[in-house]
């Protein structure tokens, strides 16, 4: 895989809009249409978010690691903290019930990516790799 | 994000701009349940609105089921772009009330 950008920050929620400014600039790099890059940009600031409300609990003092790597037709984007072990139950969409606030965020990630998993490492913490196909170059 | 309001016909008229995120989301929910809290009529001004995640949408479901149980409108006005991408992929787009622009209301 070949990275193509790393970015590590507080786990603060002041920083995503400077996250979203750095995969929004990936996107355009990868050839993404317009539609798609608002999606990506969304569904990666999501889980961010989830890490920084979920993980940390808002303390901010914690790390969010954000790489984002080009393989095999595919825009790779992982997350990765060092917050307590979540498995792949913690990262399944739910159904969204209309009229009921909760559980967007996840819903967002799985309608926009074309894979959401966890990676299993020795490191301490999780890493969550999210996968979006590359637009078909034109001929 | 900025937030400032207006009155509109019966509406209490919330211009929203920049990007609501989980950092200021909270401003947003605050500002829609005091003026639910207060008996007014909610437009949501969303022409200016580059951006909104979903602690922001999770603000308005909450604020518009509160507006239904008082018998209050909720209304999002001018929902182009990233915003509205957000409230189809949410399937939001058909629970809120949507007008495209004030001459529709």
């Amino acid at each position: 895989m070949k990275l193509i950008k790393n970015i590590e920050c507080d786990s603060c929620t002041s920083k995503l809009c400077s996250i979203r400014a750095d995969v929004r600039e990936a996107c355009l790099e990868f050839g993404f249409p317009d539609p798609d890059i608002n999606s990506i940009v969304l569904a990666v600031d999501e889980a961010c978010a989830n890490v920084i409300r979920y993980g940390y609990k808002y303390c901010d003092n914690g790390s969010v690691k954000l790489q984002i790597f080009a393989a095999d037709g595919e825009a790779v984007f992982h997350i990765i903290d060092q917050c307590p072990e979540i498995c792949e139950a913690d990262i399944t969409a739910k159904p969204v019930v209309d009229e009921q606030p909760g559980g967007l965020g996840l819903h967002i990630i799985h309608q926009v990516m074309d894979r959401v998993h966890l990676i299993e490492g020795d490191a301490s913490g999780n890493t969550l790799e999210m996968r979006k196909q590359l637009p078909l170059k034109e001929a | 994000m900025e937030i400032s309001r207006t009155t509109f016909k019966q509406y209490e008229r919330l211009h929203l701009s920049g990007e609501i995120d989980l950092h200021n989301s909270s401003v947003l929910r605050e500002t829609l349940l005091g003026l639910l809290g207060g008996g007014e009529h909610v437009l949501v001004d969303f022409t200016q609105l580059a951006y909104i995640d979903s602690s922001g949408i999770a603000a308005l479901v909450e604020s518009f089921n509160v507006a239904k149980k008082q018998s209050l409108e909720f209304k999002i006005l001018g929902a182009t772009g990233s915003p509205l991408q957000v409230l189809e992929l949410t399937r939001l787009v058909s629970v809120f009330p949507m007008v495209e622009n004030e001459h529709n209301l």
